[in-house]
């Protein structure tokens, strides 16, 4: 009982992560029709940061806060960068194919994970965390590692946010609204490239807080740390839906779960496989995902 | 309240040798009519002619080329929401409404800043948009989507009102109701209609487009519609009056 | 009639110029091991030098890949975020049969392509039921397993060390540093070989539905086409060409790295293919040669005393080859989306419009 609480948890916290960087991703995606490589490398980017705040705060006098700090200030980083890219990259090349705004994410994605590799190297750097989130806390007979609270924690306050933006905002049912019809959106004298850039920047700001909350969870950076968690996200993507909010927070959950399940009673790995497996049956009984509600599936 | 009265005043729209192509289809091969202000012009003709992708060309969401002239302005190299915000509704077939989004949703985002809304006019004509305003619009009747797609274009003060096919795929009763709305349209607003049902476009038309194969072919007064057989041989309607 | 003015025997001599270029370079890389030719840096040293033929050797290999990846994602418009994985299991196969049996070279080899065949069929059947993104998003999925499975070590496949071929399972010809010259010959034949498959099978009608297909395949499905089956074939063969890749590349290396199997490698054929010029099979070969030099030179350029002391902004750029190439493939979409051979064709177009208004011949076709 208590292995399946803790694997419960554990399967919480990584689905919340594959959550933050889904979440941005499917917007991006639902609104814009373009699948952004980029906010992978804004995960690597702010993960870096947040190494780089937390190393400099040092060991001493850690209460926690220091751990807010980098979080706040990853998910700035992360929504400034996204801004610039939309702003200076994508806008340039909407009139042109998807495809080109695709590949020019991807480029973009290589250059930023070169850019860590050169100044930091391609070697692992660990991270000191405050001894309590190290801690484990002990409910129904197991024992919970600390930082689990805390990523499930932001990712569930992430969601209640989007969600509030979207049904709350006019911005907000503008972007439901275009993932529905976007030429509508135009029909009605609404131009959606404000939007673009609105639902892009949030896409920057979750995959920074991914990137942080990765990096704790994973007690270390290295280049390719936006690799490892695309593969889950895309795969979260497909499952739930392409551009629906809830279907990928779902979706995360399940993958998550089934994950860190699979990868413990049948053996390291399997969890993996049964997740592409997964997104694989999806792909051919269901295409639009679970909640799915773009004009165009793929 | 019809053409004869209002003369003087310049078209609302004016098409010449309009082209569009979808993809590698090149649709319109040369569309050139005018609508007159306050009047109501129907853009008549068989299926795949067309008139859909003429609607959609004035208002750049396909590929075109030509001149187009809205109030004395050329708006064929002006973006979608540009000319929508110059006071151009668009009442789509097919209602295209938000689905997910609930009925006020749905009306609140065809809000344009620069126009007051009419929404004691949308619920005066509409009142079951008013009781089901938290609905979501996916899960009303067609009738009633009809109702919700004419009513976001009713809410703003708009020169040009494009509605492609209001009456198709509901019940003659419903078709009542939505002329009547049509008629009150009329009063506040230049109409391009494209209609199959010509028993509607008799009732309504002013000034009269009949396409074919990507062009127009006739242009003409609402007198048109009254020669059966000429309507019979361009629109391949079955007596009766229903267009196929 | 607009042709009187073209002599027709003027065009059909320049026509040649593409076709007569190809075969002097190829000559010129055939005969390469014999050249005691200085390099100025480019390679490791003069051109015949073990050093130089191991690299060279690397790039034709890579060039070869580019070009089958040039077939799926070029020609027929599939964005395959894994056609990595079918170079990465034919090179495995090869490898982990000839280390882990003892059924020898020939098999080990006949089992790579098997496990391509099989695997190309299996994968892209599977992935091309999705359309679009969905399809890129499948390729990148499965490629990452292989590349999970891979570090972890299943099946003995080595994790993050690789899997070093066993010298004496290996046919003497290719053993030791005297033999890199007929490794290296290896690596040429192979570029030749799927350079001479593509630019048949591009010009049989089935290449040309691949076209068709990436222009527009709703149009191809209305008039009946299974353009499902159309993508398959292109997928399969593509694939199984890499496999073959895979083999002559681990054998190039004597190792089966990890690296091959990851995303950023798959990823690094589309900066590759588009650096050349997508669609082009010579555009495949010059952007995969382009960048597999640079990221070969580059750090050990970057490693000279005398640019190791340069300021960071200026060192890192050298020392990540990635850096430019990315930042190039960046540029190249917003002013050169042809590619190299693009831009190259449209400025001999620009030269024949002048040409023809002052009324010479054409020295394009179209």
């Amino acid at each position: 009982m208590d292995s399946v609480l803790l694997l419960g948890f554990t399967g919480l916290s990584v689905g919340a992560l594959y959550f933050l960087l889904a979440s941005g991703l499917s917007l991006v995606f639902g609104l814009m029709h373009v699948l952004s490589f980029a906010h992978g490398a804004y995960l690597s980017v702010c993960a870096y940061a947040a190494w780089i705040i937390l190393d400099a705060w040092g060991t001493e006098g850690r209460t926690g806060w220091e751990l807010v700090l980098a979080c706040v200030i990853a998910t700035v980083v992360g929504g400034l960068v996204a801004f610039l890219t939309e702003l200076l990259l994508l806008r340039p090349l909407y009139k042109r194919d998807n495809l080109d705004q695709l590949l020019v994410t991807l480029g973009l994605s290589f250059v930023i994970v070169a850019v860590l590799r050169g100044i930091w190297g391609p070697e692992e750097h660990q991270i000191s965390l405050p001894e309590w989130v190290k801690q484990t806390t002990a409910m129904g007979g197991a024992n919970i590692p600390n930082d689990r609270f805390i990523i499930i924690g932001a990712a569930v306050l992430v969601f209640v946010l989007l969600q509030l933006i979207l049904r709350r905002t006019r911005h907000g049912t503008i972007v439901r609204a275009g993932v529905e019809n976007r030429d509508m959106v135009r029909a009605l004298g609404i131009d959606v490239r404000q939007s673009f850039t609105l639902v892009f920047t949030l896409g920057g700001m979750a995959a920074g807080l991914a990137g942080a909350l990765g990096a704790m969870y994973l007690r270390a950076v290295q280049p390719a740390i936006g690799d490892q968690f695309i593969l889950f996200a895309f795969i979260v993507l497909i499952v739930g839906g392409l551009g629906s909010l809830s279907g990928a927070l779902v979706a995360a959950v399940v993958v998550g779960l089934v994950q860190q399940f699979a990868n413990f009673y049948i053996g390291s790995g399997a969890g993996d496989v049964i997740t592409v497996a997964l997104m694989a049956v999806m792909l051919l009984v269901r295409p639009q995902g679970l909640f799915g509600r773009t004009e165009r599936v793929a | 309240m019809s053409a004869g009265t209002a003369v003087a005043t310049a078209p609302v729209l004016e098409l010449a040798d309009v082209q569009a192509s979808i993809g590698v289809s090149h649709i319109l091969q040369g569309v050139s009519f005018t609508a007159p202000a306050n009047a109501v012009t129907v853009v008549l003709g068989r299926n795949g002619v067309g008139k859909t992708t003429t609607l959609r060309a004035i208002l750049g969401l396909v590929q075109r080329s030509g001149s187009i002239r809205f109030l004395g302005e050329q708006i064929e190299h002006v973006e979608t929401s540009r000319i929508v915000r110059r006071g151009v509704a668009y009442v789509p077939e097919d209602r295209d409404v938000f689905r997910r989004l609930s009925v006020l949703e749905n009306l609140k985002l065809a809000e344009r800043k620069a126009s007051p809304h009419r929404y004691d006019l949308v619920y005066d004509l509409f009142g079951e948009l008013k009781t089901r305003s938290r609905q979501a619009a996916g899960s009303l009747s067609g009738g009633q989507q009809q109702m919700l797609s004419l009513a976001r274009g009713l809410l703003n003060d708009n020169a040009l009102m494009l509605i492609d096919e209001p009456t198709k795929g509901l019940a003659p009763k419903v078709v009542g109701d939505v002329v009547k709305v049509l008629e009150r349209a009329r009063e506040i607003s230049t109409i391009v209609m494209v209609e199959q049902n010509l028993a509607v476009a008799r009732r309504l038309a002013d000034h009269v487009v009949v396409m074919s194969e990507g062009r127009v072919v006739i242009e003409g007064e609402r007198d048109l519609l009254d020669d059966d057989n000429r309507m019979r041989r361009l629109l391949g309607l079955e007596a009766g009056g229903k267009g196929h | 009639m607009t042709t009187a003015i073209d002599t027709p025997t003027r065009s059909r001599g320049r026509r040649l110029v593409g076709p007569i270029v190809a075969i002097v370079i190829a000559a010129v890389l055939f005969v390469a091991p014999f050249l005691s030719v200085p390099t100025f840096g480019i390679l490791p040293g003069e051109l015949n030098r073990p050093g130089s033929l191991q690299v060279l050797a690397v790039v034709l290999a890579m060039c070869a890949l580019a070009v089958t990846f040039d077939i799926v994602f070029g020609y027929t418009g599939l964005l395959s975020f894994g056609h990595a994985m079918f170079f990465t299991i034919g090179g495995y196969g090869f490898a982990m049969t000839l280390k882990l049996t003892d059924l020898g070279f020939g098999v080990a080899v006949l089992i790579g392509l098997l496990a391509s065949i099989v695997s190309a069929f299996v994968v892209n059947a599977i992935a091309l039921r999705a359309t679009g993104v969905a399809f890129s998003m499948v390729t990148l999925a499965v490629a990452q397993l292989i590349n999970i499975m891979i570090s972890r070590n299943y099946l003995g496949s080595g994790g993050e060390e690789g899997l070093t071929l066993p010298f004496q399972e290996m046919p003497k010809a290719f053993i030791g540093v005297r033999n890199t010259q007929n490794v290296y010959w290896l690596a040429l034949a192979l570029l030749v070989v799927v350079v001479a498959i593509a630019l048949w099978v591009t010009s049989t009608r089935l290449g040309h539905s691949w076209k068709a297909v990436r222009e527009n395949e709703l149009r191809m499905k209305v008039m009946g086409v299974n353009t499902y089956l159309t993508k398959l074939s292109a997928t399969v063969i593509a694939s199984v060409l890499a496999g073959a890749c895979g083999i002559v590349y681990v054998i190039v290396l004597g190792t089966a790295e990890p690296r091959i199997s990851s995303l950023l490698f798959s990823l690094s054929l589309i900066v590759m293919v588009v650096l050349g010029g997508r669609g082009r099979i010579w555009g495949a070969v010059i952007g995969a040669g382009i960048y597999t030099l640079l990221e070969q030179r580059l750090p050990t350029v970057a490693a000279l005393p005398a640019i190791s002391d340069l300021p960071t902004v200026l060192r890192i750029p050298l020392s990540e080859p990635q850096l430019l190439l990315g930042i190039a493939f960046i540029i190249f979409i917003y002013a050169l989306p042809g590619g190299i051979t693009g831009g190259i064709r449209s400025a001999l177009q620009k030269r024949d419009a002048r040409r023809q208004a002052i009324g010479l011949p054409k020295t394009t076709t179209k």
